[in-house]
This record gives C-alpha cells, sequence and structure tokens, in this order.
C-alpha cells in the first residue's frame, strides 16, 4: 500500500506537531488530548536530502511514540497538598483542571519513500522538520509499513495487534524466527505460554514440526485440543525414558555427584572402572544403575579376599548408586502420578531419539516431552540427550529428521547464567551448541522464561527476536536492556506497566519494535494443573478407609520384597 | 513618640514583633532586607521601633481589623456555577531593535466551580498591543504604534501602555461576558496618573483598539490621562464585582490613610513623629501589617485617593481628580506570608466586599506558600509570555531590519544595520571601522 497522502489525506490524521530541538533519531511533539497512545506508530511528511546532492525527495517518517508526559501548568503543587488535607475537589474551587499539555516522545524507526509501494524502509539521516504536522497513519498504511516488501506472507505468525491498534496485526516473519531463535520473557501471569501457544499454533498450522519441552503440562491443550489443528496434524505427548549410551555415560558420573553429597577420588575412581568393565549398551538410566550396583556388589565380594580399603569404597559407591536409583524411581512414580491425575490423556514411553526420532520430529508432529515430576539436574539432562540426540540427526544431514522447532518452558533451568549452578545443567553445552549452530541445520529454538536474567547471557543474546511481556522484577528489567539492543529506556520503564497479553516485540522477525497485544487463542489452554480447586478437595476429606490402609499394606509388602531381592544379589 | 500607657510600662502586645520575627523565617527576612540599608544605630532600635509602631496602629485601628474564617466547604459551595474572571497582562522582553518594540497582551481566565465539561474553564486573550511604541517619521502609512510621536519617556510611556491595556483587556472581558459574579485583576484597579500628564498622546488607531471606539482628531482627548479615565469608568458602570490584587506592595498609601483619618484626635506632632520614623526606618503596609495581622485578618476597606489634586498638573487636575478613589484594604492569607493589598471600586456594597474577601482568602489558601490568590496565579502563568517567544519576536524584527536594509542595496546601511544587530553594551558599535 503506497503512503502517498495525497490520495489518503482523509484518512492521515493529525494529532500534534513537532516542538523542540529534533534530531535524526528522535523528536518530540505536542499532542492532541486523546489522540495517542506510547506504543504509537506516527509518522511525519517531509522533505529529505536526495542521493544528488542539493535535490530532494518527499518522505514519510516514521516514529514509534516510547512516552508520553502529561501536565498541567496551572494546577500547582501546594494546592494539591491543600486540597487534600481540607478534603476538597478541585472541580469545586477556581483551579484549572482542563489545561493539560501533552508531550509525546518518539523514537525515528526511518523513513519511506512517499509513494512507495513496498514501504522499502531506510534509516533517516536528516533531522525532522521542526513544527512538522505530526499524523495517525491509517490502518492499510501501517501494515504496509510491518510488513515490508515481501511478496508473499502467507507464512508469517499473526501474534497479535498494536497494542493501541486494534485495527493493525501485528507478524512475525517466520524464516529468521526459525533458523535463529525467539525469547519469550515476562513474569508469571504476562502471557508468555498464551504467546508461545499462538506460535506454535501457526507453525501446526503450516505443518512444521514443533517439539515442546513442558516441565508443567501448559501444552498439553494442544493434545487435547488437537481435532481443532489442521487434518493430518500429530499431536503426541511422551514422558521421558532415555537409552544411555557411550556418548552420554557421563551422565551417570554426573548423577552420582549431584545426586549425592559428592564422590572422592577413590570412589571415582573405582565407579570409572566399574563402567569400564560394564559398558553402557542401550539400557535406561534406571536399568544401568541396577547393572551397577549389581556388579559392585559382586566386586566388593572379590575385593573382600584382597583388602578392606578397596572393599569399604566399593561399598560407599554402592550406597551412592542405590541412592541415585532410587531417586530416579521416585521421579519417575511422581510422573506418572501426576501424568494420571491429567484425564484423557495418552501418555507415550519417549521413544530412542538415536534409532526413531522420526517418531518424535516429522512434518505435522507437534510433539510433547512432558518433565513433570523431574528434578531440575534430571529435567536438564533429559533435555540434554533429547537434543543431543535430535541435534546430531540434523547436523549430520541423515535425513532421518526434517527441520523443526523447539520450545523451551522454564528456560532458566536449561540454560542457566550468572550465579546460577552451570557445572550440574548439562542441558547448558547442548543448547548452547543448538543455538550457535542451530541456524545452519534448522534447529530453531524459542526461549520462555519467567526470570530471563538467570539466563545466560551470552545465549539469551543470540536469540534473533525477543517477545518481552509484563516484567516487574528490576533485575530481570536491568538484564533485558542489556541484553536487548534495540530496546530504548522508555521501553523498559513501560515493561512493568504491560497487562497480561502485552508486550513489546522487535528483532530480524519485525522491522522494527512495536508495543502488540498479543492473540489468545483459548482453544489450546492447557488442563489447570495446579490451580485445581484444593479447597472442595480439603472439605470432603474423609479419614483413610479400610481398603485404602490394605493398599498401603500392599506398597510396604512391595518395598520389604524388592529390598530383599537388592540384598540378594 | 507614640504614647506610653499612663504608668510608663511597656504595652501589652508589647516584644510581640520579635516574638513573631523569630518564629517565621519569611518575616525575619523582610526585616533583615529592610534593615540592611539602614544605619547601625537604627539597626539596633529597629525591631523596638517596629514593635512600637505595631501597638500603635493596633490602637488606632481598634475594632477594625476583620478576620475571614477558613471553610472551604461553605466558601466554594457559594460560588458553585457562577462564573468567576481572573485577568492579567503579560509583557513580552524584547531585545531593542528599530524604533520601541512592544508587546503587550492581557490573558483571562474564566471558571465556573462546582461544573464539569468544557463549559467550566475559558482561557483567552481580550487584548493585545504589539508593534512599535511610538509613531515615527520614517514611518510607512500602515504602521501601528501605540504613541502619536516620540518621546525620552519611554519607561513611561510603557508603563502607561501596559496599565492602559490590562483595563481594555478587562473591560473586554466583563462586557463580552456579562453574567461574571466576580472578577478579579492583577494589580491595582486605579493607578496614580499624574507622572503621566507629559507622556505623547496615544495614536488613533490604539484608542481605537484600547476602546472600540473611534480615536478623537483632538490629541488630549487620546491622551493617556483621559483614555485611561474612560475606560475606568466603563469599567466601573458595568455593576460587576471586582477587585484588584496588589502583592509586595511597597506602597505606605494605607498607613497614611489610617493617619489621616486620625488626624483630628491625634496631636499633629504625634503625626509627625510616625511619619518620620516611617520613613527613617523604611517601613512599609507590607511589613507593618505582616506583624499587626494574624492569618485570615485583615483591614476595613477605606477609600484610598491615588490621584491627588496636589500632585495633578494644572491641565489635567480636574480630570485626576475626579479618578475613582478606590475601597482599599490589606489581607494575610498564611501566618508565614507576606499581607497583599485589595482594592474595590468605591460604593460597592459591604455584603460584596466581603464575598470578594472570602474569595480572595480562600483562593489564596490553596497556594499555602505564595499565600496569593490561585486565579490570579493562573490569569498570570496564561498570560505571561514564554521566553521562547520573546526570543522569536527579537529575531523576527531582527531579520525584518536587516531584510528592508539589503532591500535598499546602499552598502553603508547595510553596514549600519549590522552592526547595530551585533551590538552589546561592551563592544565595538562606535569604533571606526576597518573601511575607514
Amino acid at each position: 500500500m503506497a503512503t502517498t497522502m495525497k490520495n489518503e489525506s482523509e484518512k492521515w490524521t493529525p494529532i500534534g506537531n513537532v516542538v523542540g530541538t529534533a534530531s535524526n533519531v528522535e523528536f518530540t511533539f505536542v499532542m492532541k488530548s486523546y489522540h495517542g497512545r506510547v506504543g504509537d506508530i506516527v509518522a511525519v511528511r517531509m522533505l529529505v536530502p536526495s542521493e544528488q546532492l542539493g535535490r530532494e525527495v518527499t518522505a514519510v517518517v516514521w516514529g514509534r511514540v516510547v512516552a508520553i508526559s502529561r501536565y498541567n501548568p496551572f494546577f500547582p503543587v501546594e494546592a494539591a497538598q491543600e486540597l487534600a488535607n481540607e478534603g476538597i475537589r478541585p472541580l469545586d474551587t477556581v483551579l484549572s483542571i482542563s489545561r493539560d499539555q501533552l508531550e509525546a516522545r518518539c523514537v525515528v524507526l526511518g523513513f519511506t519513500l512517499d509513494g512507495d509501494p513496498d514501504f522499502r524502509f531506510q534509516p533517516l539521516t536528516y533531522p525532522i522538520e521542526p513544527a512538522g504536522e505530526v499524523l495517525r497513519p491509517p490502518k492499510d498504511a501501517l501494515e504496509g509499513l510491518l510488513t515490508g516488501p515481501r511478496a508473499e506472507h502467507t507464512d508469517d505468525i499473526p501474534i497479535g495487534h498494536l497494542i493501541s491498534r486494534p485495527d493493525v496485526e501485528v507478524k512475525l516473519e517466520t524464516i529468521p524466527l526459525l533458523a535463529r531463535h525467539m525469547a519469550v520473557l515476562a513474569m508469571t501471569g504476562g502471557g508468555k505460554t498464551v504467546a508461545a501457544r499462538t506460535i506454535i499454533h501457526h507453525l501446526a498450522t503450516i505443518g512444521y514440526p514443533v517439539l515442546i519441552l513442558d516441565p508443567h503440562g501448559d501444552y498439553l491443550g494442544f493434545y487435547h485440543k488437537k481435532d481443532r489443528l489442521p487434518d493430518g496434524t500429530v499431536v503426541r505427548v511422551f514422558y521421558p525414558h532415555l537409552s544411555l549410551s557411550s556418548d552420554n555415560a557421563w551422565i551417570v558420573t554426573l548423577l552420582l555427584e549431584k545426586m549425592t553429597t559428592g564422590q572422592t577420588e577413590p570412589q571415582r575412581h573405582a565407579l570409572e572402572k566399574l563402567m569400564k568393565d560394564n559398558p553402557v549398551s542401550g539400557q535406561t538410566l534406571s536399568e544401568y544403575f541396577a547393572t551397577l550396583r549389581k556388579k559392585a556388589f559382586e566386586s566388593m565380594e572379590d575385593e573382600d579376599g584382597g583388602g578392606k580399603g578397596k572393599g569399604a569404597t566399593l561399598g560407599v559407591v554402592i550406597r551412592q548408586v542405590n541412592i541415585v536409583e532410587h531417586k530416579l524411581q521416585e521421579m519417575e512414580r511422581m510422573n506418572q502420578t501426576i501424568r494420571q491425575r491429567i484425564p484423557g490423556t495418552s501418555f507415550e514411553q519417549l521413544p530412542d531419539t538415536t534409532r526413531e526420532p522420526w517418531e518424535i520430529i516429522a512434518p505435522k508432529h507437534v510433539s510433547i516431552l512432558y518433565l513433570g515430576g523431574y528434578d531440575h539436574l534430571t529435567q536438564s539432562t533429559i533435555v540434554s540427550i533429547v537434543m543431543e540426540n535430535l541435534f546430531g540427526h540434523r547436523a549430520r544431514l541423515d535425513g532421518t529428521i526434517p527441520p523443526f522447532f523447539t520450545v523451551v518452558e522454564e528456560a532458566h533451568n536449561f540454560i542457566p547464567g550468572g550465579t546460577e549452578t552451570t557445572a550440574g545443567t548439562p542441558s547448558l553445552e547442548t543448547l548452547q551448541k543448538v543455538i550457535t549452530e542451530g541456524r545452519k541445520f534448522g534447529t530453531g529454538l524459542l526461549l520462555v522464561s519467567q526470570r530471563p536474567s538467570r539466563i545466560d547471557a551470552t545465549l539469551l543474546s543470540q536469540c534473533n527476536t525477543f517477545l518481552v511481556l509484563r516484567l516487574v522484577n528490576p533485575n530481570d528489567q536491568g538484564f533485558v536492556r542489556r541484553v536487548m539492543e534495540n530496546l530504548t529506556d522508555e521501553d523498559a520503564r513501560v515493561l512493568p506497566a504491560f497487562g497480561p497479553g502485552q508486550g513489546i516485540v522487535s528483532g530480524q522477525a519485525v522491522r522494527f519494535p512495536v508495543l502488540v497485544n498479543i492473540r489468545m487463542i483459548a482453544d489450546f489452554q492447557s488442563p489447570r494443573l495446579g490451580t485445581e480447586d484444593f479447597i472442595s478437595e480439603v472439605d470432603g476429606w474423609r479419614k483413610p478407609s479400610a481398603a485404602h490402609k490394605l493398599g498401603e499394606s500392599d506398597r510396604r509388602i512391595q518395598q520389604r520384597a524388592a529390598r530383599r531381592k537388592r540384598k540378594d544379589q | 513618640m507614640a504614647q506610653r500607657s499612663s504608668e510608663g510600662k511597656p504595652r501589652k502586645g508589647k516584644g510581640k514583633v520579635r516574638e513573631k520575627a523569630n518564629k517565621e523565617p519569611s518575616l525575619l527576612a523582610l526585616v533583615a532586607s529592610t534593615v540592611g540599608s539602614l544605619s547601625a544605630s537604627r539597626q539596633s532600635a529597629f525591631l523596638e521601633e517596629m514593635d512600637d509602631l505595631v501597638e500603635t496602629f493596633r490602637e488606632l485601628l481598634d475594632g477594625k481589623i476583620k478576620k475571614v474564617s477558613l471553610n472551604h466547604a461553605a466558601a466554594w459551595a457559594s460560588l458553585n456555577g457562577k462564573a468567576v474572571g481572573f485577568v492579567d497582562g503579560g509583557v513580552a522582553n524584547l531585545q531593542g531593535i528599530g524604533a520601541a518594540p512592544v508587546a503587550i497582551r492581557v490573558g483571562t481566565y474564566v471558571v465556573r466551580p462546582g461544573i464539569s465539561g468544557p463549559s467550566r474553564e475559558r482561557f483567552t486573550f481580550t487584548q493585545h498591543l504589539i508593534g512599535e511604541l511610538f509613531h515615527t517619521r520614517f514611518d510607512e502609512e500602515d504602521s501601528e504604534a501605540v504613541f502619536d510621536e516620540p518621546s525620552e519617556m519611554e519607561t513611561k510611556m510603557r508603563d502607561a501602555a501596559r496599565m492602559i491595556t490590562e483595563a481594555s483587556g478587562t473591560l473586554r472581558l466583563v462586557e463580552k461576558q456579562p453574567d461574571l459574579s466576580l472578577v478579579f485583576v492583577h494589580g491595582p484597579l486605579v493607578n496614580p496618573v499624574a507622572p503621566y500628564a507629559d507622556i505623547p498622546s496615544l495614536s488613533k488607531e490604539a484608542v481605537e483598539r484600547l476602546t472600540d471606539e473611534k480615536g478623537s482628531d483632538k490629541e488630549d482627548d487620546r491622551h493617556f490621562i483621559a483614555v485611561y479615565k474612560g475606560i475606568l469608568d466603563r469599567l466601573k458602570d458595568t455593576g460587576v464585582p471586582m477587585a484588584g490584587i496588589i502583592e509586595r506592595s511597597s506602597s505606605k498609601s494605607l498607613m497614611n490613610s489610617i493617619l489621616g483619618q486620625h488626624e483630628s484626635s491625634m496631636r499633629p506632632e504625634e503625626v509627625g513623629d510616625i511619619k518620620t520614623r516611617l520613613k527613617e526606618f523604611g517601613i512599609n503596609d507590607a511589613l507593618l501589617f505582616s506583624f499587626l495581622l494574624e492569618a485570615g485578618e485583615y483591614l476595613e476597606f477605606q477609600p484610598i485617593d491615588k490621584n491627588l489634586r496636589a500632585k495633578a498638573p494644572e491641565k489635567w487636575e480636574d480630570m485626576i481628580v475626579s479618578y475613582p478613589h478606590p475601597l482599599t484594604t490589606i489581607l494575610k492569607a498564611t501566618q508565614t506570608s507576606f499581607p497583599f493589598r485589595v482594592e474595590t471600586w468605591p460604593k460597592t456594597p459591604k455584603a460584596t466586599t466581603e464575598e470578594l474577601l472570602r474569595v480572595t482568602y480562600h483562593m489564596a489558601r490553596l497556594l499555602p506558600r505564595y499565600a496569593f490568590p490561585v486565579g490570579i496565579d493562573i490569569a498570570d502563568k496564561f498570560a505571561k509570555f514564554p521566553a521562547w517567544l520573546s526570543n522569536q519576536l527579537s529575531r523576527e524584527m531582527a531579520a525584518t531590519l536587516l531584510r528592508k536594509a539589503l532591500e535598499t542595496g546602499d552598502p553603508e546601511t547595510i553596514r549600519q544595520v549590522q552592526m547595530l544587530l551585533s551590538s552589546r553594551s561592551r563592544d565595538w558599535f562606535f569604533r571606526p571601522s576597518w573601511s575607514e
């Protein structure tokens, strides 16, 4: 849509005039009351120098309102104090309450040539015209500006609409998003999951493979409402089931080190020898720990003849293996229990990501890996192994899986930075590789976090598109300000004032930073895990029944039998 | 010396000035600024003399000091829905280029308390004078100026132009909006005019602009004293209750008026002694009444003749003595502030003067530190020429002058104008140029 003002003059509404000293990067205008808001995109039509010296061309300079100050010079502060003390309304006195002055500060986005149908954006290198008329652009012009010269926009993701213009849709360009990663940052309730769901929904609509790493079940709505996705879309929900291989045997050492009180040098040697004598061969973690325990017992019996010291060391290692095995089993049980609380969901065991990656990643597939019940270390371990294997397939170009997009919920737990413990987070290294090299292999990431300041800054800055919704924590605000290069101070100040679903999107997926109201797709909301009516549950609570007590008895018997079995081994 | 009590003991209330000055830093500052210009012996005697004078005036004013009760709810309820107007003039600070540029405007603010919506407030400029202060023989035919001819009394001409423009702006407001219940003006309602007897007459176009009537061919009819009197009479005759508010007055008219009223009951030597001490110690109305009045107190209104026959030149004597004698009082709004003077038209009914004072007092209470009626403060801010506008006007005038010089094509004229425009107080304006 062209920006020719002659034909569309009736749609370009004057809302103020430029005042003060204007530059090529920012300007201020006095605004007509109630004719603009922070986040608005406005235009100033003016002459700029052309490439030929001494000649000029007509341009439409675009700006974004980043702050509006409003003051009434006729309403003195001391009068307000007196009114408050005396309990009287300004309206009842002779005080003036109507002379508001509105000064809107704008950052210059760039300019387009008047009449350019493609809205080719150019940097402004000439100052804004003082006293220039500031215009509110019509919908068509704004949409043209937001979209730019791309011929086809069918794949673009309709993320929402301009915060102050419900009539102007905001779309994210898909290609840079899929290859170059995106971060969605917001405090709890800010709308980050809603935004992620909107993006996932669109990718599912175009059949692009999506893997969701979901610690809380926020995305299970896609499974329950899969009939509302296009025909042929497959939505699968997996629970973790990891197979060990020689490539990831380090996990055993890590879990033993982190889940227990740590290992001494002799204990570490003893474990390494055990592992060397019993190499991993496709077992699950639990199975391999059981094998290690059994072999350690056997060795200990042999060592008893050879010296008490070695036998004692092996005894400690066995206890450590026991602890880890037990914890893993507890977490598996917890995961299972939570899964049972989500009715109508058919959870599948996670296929072997080495041998059957196509079961997870395939066109028109949305795969959700439900990580509920596992602690951070184990979740990180699982994510590390899964992503390592899937990325490996893409990096080897072995043709087993197509490009895919991964949603990492609670990203601060998987790529922690700063003061967080990075040594015990195996996923950090893996995701670092995916982020750094993902653009070459089509393994884009969507990092979703409510605590951005706990994410590794270097990795976060690799994201080329940001959607920042409401953030109240000053550390998070400061961190985001540092990481996002084109976030202005005013933008950072407005972050805590955003309502749910309101935010600022910037980066390669948009032409310039815009304030956006995220589109809410209610269909795919998840079952409300964690927000069930616990009060009603307590109200209806009864003493454990006899049958329940019998069940408890069964459980104790089983535990006792398992202990005996281990002892016998 | 003032009368002492019969036993020669200090009178009741003595020592209050020192106590007040110690308690109220603003009063102490006023005392300090006054005392600073006195001799050492008078400085040491100042507080004691002040104490005595305050006590003397308190006795003279026995029963004439009144008080407004502070009751915001009742005060504002009494104005509910009524139109209240405020007037103030603004004068641009123009750099001296050309003959004598002048830019004066009158801003008005009309508000209806208790009413919401767009009809509650109205801000307008009711009068303005922008152009040259006086005509010169070089003027073009269509040029406008305030006075007919130049004069050395430029400062007085500017003062006169300001006073008459403000009065004219007030008149326009009142005549165009007859439903005004009260009108408050920043400054006196009536100014002394005798000092302006020798300034040139106003130009015809200025008279027309100021009075909305055709300017007379007779120079005397267009003289400031005559035209100003005509505007004041029209204002007075509108019958709209009106008050002029004067802040930080250095006048002694109230003290003199009080002494004048008691001439028959005081020995002439006592009156003379008081007047001498007031003069020697630099005490004016504001200083005396700062100590004499408490918050909310004011004097009973009394007529003040600002245009005395004794000071009037013979030519204008009859007209000057016929100027209105405004009723005047002084009101102290808060304990820590200076009192301000309030004037209203003669023969204003007592109920109206009380209403004017009640509203004035409650408006001043809305600015507790400044202690000045807030409505006038609003009009003042509205009318004031911002610095950027004054600067822009100066630039425009400089550009016009230079353009005219360039149009002549005469190198000497252009050089003179360039030197004029770039001159500063200590530069080379009068030095020989390199070409000489």
